[in-house]
């Protein structure tokens, strides 16, 4: 399959890829692993006339701790953040979620965590080729007026926000560092994601990824992220869950849940800190009834953009909220922070 | 046994070098100078009428050389069967499925190419389609082709005995209905073709297939010119699974192509071209009825199967019998009816595929599950007493020489520890079993038999020449240890001329895994052929009996005196000095009734030799998820005799992960009318490394007299009857017989609730 | 499209071409230069029969920009074995029948080799995760798995 034609630019510092970005705007796109972006363009579904390549910009892939932050560089390979000690040593949620992208050889060494963040959002109508979408009507995430996903169709876009990082670091109350020319801005990651199918990043045209900042979780805090998928690698999830809970003198103090691979943006559960928060921490019903919360809020938004019945989907929205949440409550309770021996 | 040099012997594969080097040219690594690349345009309807094609402004793209459409082929339809001929390789009245080629460029780059099939200009017609089977077949359905009404493009009917009678003196009948989406080949390798005319305008044509003579013929009908003038070469194959046995129109478009244009063109699919423009497998409904006995011994058994063919015959005759056939083979039955129907729809055709009909061989086993059940019985028990038996005649009068089936269900249940595990296992851990056989082959009138010739070298190497085609599956390893162990040489002696239409002889190709026993087959008799020649003068030189003389290891002597023989090479240079040429033909036709037809006459001998096969699988479920944990799966088959055991165990594990891991848990295409949704290996299911369970192979030996060393067919059984395994195995876990396949998770769900719910209202 | 100045070494040679931007390292590989090795079996980086090593690390040729790799040190299939002596891994897929087909040999063996270098004492289940990027249609992968096991045992012995 051919890429199409396209000019390569090679930044050589930040400012000069933000120069770019500005001078170029919505005709050019970012090139860092390149395993999300090169396949839409050999499908025809984006058509950027520059490529900036991150290519030479090695202080974008870097990570360091400071001030109770984990700063994780937006073009960190995959791999290098399942090889950084800290990262093994305190977040085994961030590390499960990494783990779970994709598959070794596809995307650990040259897939980045900002390009697993920033991918566009998937639907089976759309992620198709340029012969498969000539020969129906274009839909709404193509520039059209249709979508094919939604019962009876639709004038918005019900594609699906396919990170596996997202979830979990989203729980994990992660800021983002977007620049441009005109400067820098610190964001929750959760705002990164706009909800809109079409258009599924907050970052205006000039705008790139430049940081992820995980706070330091601290003792008594666990976090997980669990992934249904049908195959034991390469899929997208089905439905996922990453889930953060502290815990302090025995009783639960937050609980963070978010669903990933159900919505436009990755889903934030409201109600499960409540829930979680007013009972005694052995309290088995708690993890059922925030698995509904979850399942019921997630209703809303599910729709035909993958082969997997909705009802079926649906249920494992609170099967993979209670198992990230109990992975993570585990965690908190016993204090460690590793992955456990499996 | 006898003392074998190489056969029998687990060795490693004369043509894994190439493979592991990167040497091994498959159809798309080849390069020719002035080469040009060749895109189909397809068809973005299912079903329209062509009024008209312009391919004006594509001619007038510089760096196009050629445009091909039906006005440029001899409007001929072509079939597989005379019977079934529907299918013109460029239409030129109508497109019948998303994908058909409707025209073609070669041009001198990709982008060119591509560029130019966006000029081309196609009016259709657009007519109403019809997706589902049974709409097709209904009153009023829109009709895909004239020449047969109601859609139905093949009826095998099937009736031995009276099943009514059958019914009536059972003890028990069961009537159930199993249901099954279309799986998919995904062979590793893309489908591709290169083809040019040489300087004496000859046709050299590569592609993936699984027989050049197969191919040649209809080539050459098609494009005119006589059967000599087009070579159909050897090239390393990416797996072909029945999927590529007869001609594709890609065949013919890329020689048109090189035809119009005077240079070598080349054609490469992409992955989702090789998924909706070449085969898929059917889809089926099948409903069985079965009659026992108090004991569980079948009486009388009455299927009828719903095949979903897509929008062109294929070798729909072939794959509308297959599984019905595998099941007689592999069961008794007193009485048994069987209607097949395949029948037209407006999708990819359909062929035959390594995993004939899952819902057919599926429901068969699940049934007598369901009846073992009823009766009180163990499903092993159910399956010894319903097995074939060596000396038995199948239903529709083929006579089965060896059978080792109930030795294969015995062996398998041993080793995976039936007995103490059926009926023990906690809830949501299951085991399950799947019995079935193949045939080795089938008849194929003029192309039913195999001839070989070899000739030796003054050095005492030798040249095999065979129509024997490998797709991937040993072949060629199996043509070397042949040769190598009846000339009393090395395999490394042996060089093969293969699957070559203008060298080698005719050969059937590689279906229902007959290489070995006819292709192979034919080696032997060659080398044995050559051997009597060498023997004749050795016997002078030795001043011993012809009758006493070993060929082994370059070497021939009188038996016992391995220190006092001849090399090989000075045989050789004794004949050749009397002025006679040191070279044999061997040949093997097997002895099937000529008069059997798949559709007319669906009775007689159908082939030499049937191969047996018993799988079981053990698995542990999700309750919350539905997701299928495969512990272990064990896989026994009578394969007659093991050439080589290492290349069969290799069988046996790919033949699970495509039939089982793959075939029954997560394989299937989905789609939207008549669009394909998932095209590629990411949203169609086929199974990782981390997914496949612990598998023990047991190669069960029962000599069948006409089978090379007693072997026939392996490795298809096991790919057939893990799906079984896999579908008993998850009911057994779950308490639910299921009868909808691939068993994905969300099925399983559903079934756990169901259950629960029925149960919950009979308190 | 103006072509720009690569550098980049392959199977330890180094290479000058200049290429334009959408060429990708499996085009170069294949068509450029004729190694025909790396396959394209669904050019979306789904079947891993385009995988390379790139300074040690499987990648996806198939999705790497020729351009991307400028300064990179290639290994392809034909780079494994030295003149003919093959590479014990390429050995060990011959003599434990890992090779059917062959269409994702090529990719396993990079895969496979990669890992390796970095954990040559690669315990069973890191080896099946890594050929889990991998499609096998034929062999059902317990003789791919075998046969790295085996090269793992065998180099251990060496040492």
């Amino acid at each position: 399959m051919r890429l199409p034609a396209f000019a390569y630019e090679l930044p050589r510092d930040l400012d000069e890829a933000l120069e770019l970005l500005k001078t170029y705007g919505p005709e050019c796109k970012i090139l860092a692993g390149g395993t999300d972006l090169l396949v839409r363009m050999k499908q025809g579904l984006t058509k950027p006339a520059h490529l900036i390549s991150l290519k030479a910009l090695p202080e974008l892939a870097t990570i360091q701790e400071s001030g109770g932050l984990l700063r994780i560089g937006a073009a960190v390979r995959l791999a290098d953040i399942l090889t950084y000690q800290p990262i093994l040593d305190r977040q085994p949620g961030l590390y499960e979620a990494v783990t779970a992208i994709g598959a070794p050889s596809i995307q650990h060494f040259r897939g980045t965590i900002g390009g697993n963040l920033c991918q566009d959002n998937r639907c089976q109508f759309y992620d198709q080729s340029n012969y498969f979408r000539g020969a129906r009507q274009t839909c709404n995430k193509a520039g059209g007026k249709t979508c094919f996903a939604w019962e009876g169709g639709s004038d918005r876009c019900h594609s699906i926000c396919q990170s596996d990082a997202a979830p979990v670091m989203i729980a994990m109350d992660a800021q983002v560092l977007v620049q441009s020319k005109r400067g820098v801005r610190n964001l929750p990651l959760a705002e990164l994601y706009s909800g809109v199918g079409e258009r599924p990043l907050t970052l205006s045209d000039d705008e790139m990824l430049i940081e992820i900042q995980v706070p330091d979780s601290g003792s008594g805090t666990g976090t997980a992220f669990a992934k249904l998928a049908y195959r034991s690698a390469i899929d997208y999830a089905v439905v996922s869950a990453g889930a953060l809970v502290r815990v302090e003198d025995n009783r639960i103090v937050q609980a963070n849940l978010v669903i990933g691979a159900v919505s436009r943006a990755p889903l934030k559960i409201s109600g499960v800190d409540e829930i979680l928060k007013s009972r005694p921490v052995g309290d088995q019903q708690v993890l059922d009834e925030a698995g509904k919360v979850a399942m019921n809020t997630a209703g809303a938004f599910i729709a035909n953009n993958v082969a997997q019945p909705k009802d079926y989907r649906m249920q494992m929205v609170s099967v993979m909220a209670k198992r990230a949440l109990k992975r993570a409550l585990e965690r908190a309770l016993s204090g460690s922070r590793t992955m456990e021996e499996k | 046994m006898p003392d074998y040099a190489f056969i029998g012997k687990s060795m490693p594969r004369v043509d894994s070098r190439a493979k592991v080097t990167g040497d091994a040219l498959f159809t798309a690594d080849l390069t020719f100078p002035r080469m040009l690349t060749g895109k189909i345009l397809r068809s973005i309807h299912p079903h329209a009428r062509i009024l008209n094609i312009d391919v004006s402004d594509a001619l007038r793209l510089p760096g196009v050389k050629a445009v091909v459409t039906g006005h440029d082929t001899l409007g001929k339809k072509w079939g597989v069967f005379r019977y079934t001929q529907d299918q013109q390789f460029l239409p030129t009245d109508k497109v019948r499925f998303i994908g058909e080629e409707v025209a073609a460029v070669a041009a001198i780059d990709e982008d060119t190419a591509q560029e130019a099939l966006g000029r081309i200009r196609v009016e259709y017609e657009i007519l109403d389609p019809v997706f589902d089977p049974m709409e097709a077949i209904a009153p009023g359905a829109p009709l895909l082709h004239d020449d047969f009404p109601q859609n139905i493009n093949i009826h095998v009917p099937i009736h031995v005995g009276n099943v009514e009678e059958g019914f009536a003196k059972s003890y028990y009948v069961r009537d159930d209905t199993f249901t099954a989406a279309e799986d998919s080949y995904f062979h590793g390798e893309p489908y591709a073709v290169v083809a040019r005319f040489d300087m004496d305008d000859n046709l050299e044509i590569w592609m993936p297939n699984a027989g050049p003579h197969m191919k040649a013929k209809p080539l050459s009908t098609a494009l005119g010119i006589p059967l000599n003038k087009v070579r159909v070469r050897k090239i390393t194959i990416g797996g072909a699974f029945g999927g590529r046995s007869e001609i594709s129109p890609g065949d013919f478009i890329c020689a048109l192509l090189a035809r119009k244009t005077g240079r070598p063109v080349k054609i490469v699919y992409t992955r989702e071209e090789n998924s909706i423009a070449t085969r898929q497998g059917h889809a089926l409904i099948t409903t069985i009825k079965t009659g026992v006995d108090r004991d569980g011994l079948v009486i009388a058994r009455d299927i009828t199967c719903y095949m979903d063919g897509g929008a062109y015959s294929s070798t729909g005759p072939i794959a509308t019998s297959v599984p019905f056939l595998c099941m007689e083979q592999a069961y008794k039955m007193e009485h048994v009816r069987y209607d097949g129907y395949r029948i037209y729809t407006n999708k990819t055709p359909r062929g035959m595929i390594r995993i004939h009909g899952r819902a057919f061989a599926g429901g068969v086993d699940i049934q007598l599950d369901m009846i073992a059940e009823h009766l009180g019985i163990d499903p092993v028990d159910i399956r010894m007493i319903n097995a074939r038996e060596a000396g038995e005649y199948t239903n529709t009068k083929s006579y089965v020489a060896s059978c080792a089936m109930k030795e294969t269900i015995t062996k398998a249940a041993d080793r995976a520890g039936w007995k103490e595990k059926w009926g023990k296992l906690p809830p949501m851990h299951g085991i399950g079993i799947g019995c079935n056989s193949v045939q080795t082959g089938f008849p194929m009138g003029i192309r039913g038999g195999s001839q070989a010739l070899i000739k030796l070298n003054e050095d005492g190497g030798a040249t095999v020449i065979s129509g024997v085609v490998d797709n991937g599956q040993g072949n060629d390893n199996m043509l070397v240890q042949i040769a190598a162990e009846e000339l009393g040489i090395r395999p490394e002696d042996v060089q093969l001329v293969t699957a070559d239409s203008e060298v080698t002889p005719s050969d059937p190709g590689a279906y229902s895994q007959v290489s070995t026993f006819i292709g192979g087959q034919a080696v032997k008799n060659a080398a044995e052929n050559v051997r009597k020649l060498l023997f004749e003068t050795a016997s002078e030189l030795l001043k011993a009996d012809a009758a006493d003389l070993v060929a082994r290891d370059r070497m021939i002597f009188a038996k016992g005196c391995p220190e006092a023989g001849i090399p090989l090479p000075k045989v050789i240079r004794r004949i050749l000095s009397r002025g006679k040429s040191v070279s044999g033909k061997g040949d093997y036709w097997p002895k099937v009734d000529s008069k059997r037809e798949w559709v007319s006459n669906p009775f007689g001998q159908m082939c030499g030799a049937f191969s047996f096969g018993t799988t079981i699988a053990e698995v542990e479920v999700d309750p919350e998820t539905g997701q299928v944990r495969v512990l272990e799966v064990t896989a026994a088959q009578d394969v007659g005799f093991a050439v080589n055991p290492l290349v069969l165990e290799g069988q046996f594990q790919g033949g699970i992960a495509m039939g089982g891991q793959g075939g029954m848990l997560t394989e299937c295409h989905t789609w939207d009318g008549g669009f394909v949704l998932n095209p590629t290996q990411l949203e169609y299911k086929v199974p990782l490394a981390c997914d496949m369970p612990k598998i023990n192979t047991i190669l069960v030996e029962s000599d069948d007299p006409d089978g090379p060393y007693g072997a026939k067919e392996a490795g298809m059984s096991i790919a057939m009857c893990a799906a079984q395994a896999y579908a008993a195995a998850i009911s057994n876990a779950i308490g639910v017989y299921m009868t909808d396949f691939p068993i994905t998770p969300d099925k399983i769900l559903r079934a756990i609730a169901k259950k629960k719910d029925e149960a919950g209202t009979t308190e | 499209m103006n072509r720009l100045p690569l550098e980049i070494t392959i199977n330890g040679e180094p290479h000058s071409p200049a290429v334009e931007p959408n060429r990708t390292l499996l085009e170069l590989l294949r068509d450029d230069l004729h190694l025909t090795g790396a396959k394209e079996g669904c050019g979306e980086g789904v079947c891993g029969s385009c995988t390379v090593l790139m300074d040690g690390n499987p990648v996806r040729s198939c999705l790497t920009l020729a351009l991307e790799a400028d300064g990179s040190h290639i290994t392809t299939v034909e780079g494994l074995a030295q003149g003919s002596e093959l590479d014990p891994l390429q050995q060990s897929f011959i003599d434990h029948g890992a090779v059917q087909c062959g269409f994702c040999t090529s990719g396993m063996l990079m895969t496979a080799k990669g890992l390796l270098l970095r954990d040559p004492h690669a315990g069973t289940g890191e080896i099946k995760r890594a050929l889990s990027g991998h499609i096998c249609r034929c062999t059902g992968y317990t003789k791919i798995t075998e046969a790295v096991e085996a090269e793992v045992t065998r180099s251990k012995k060496e040492r």
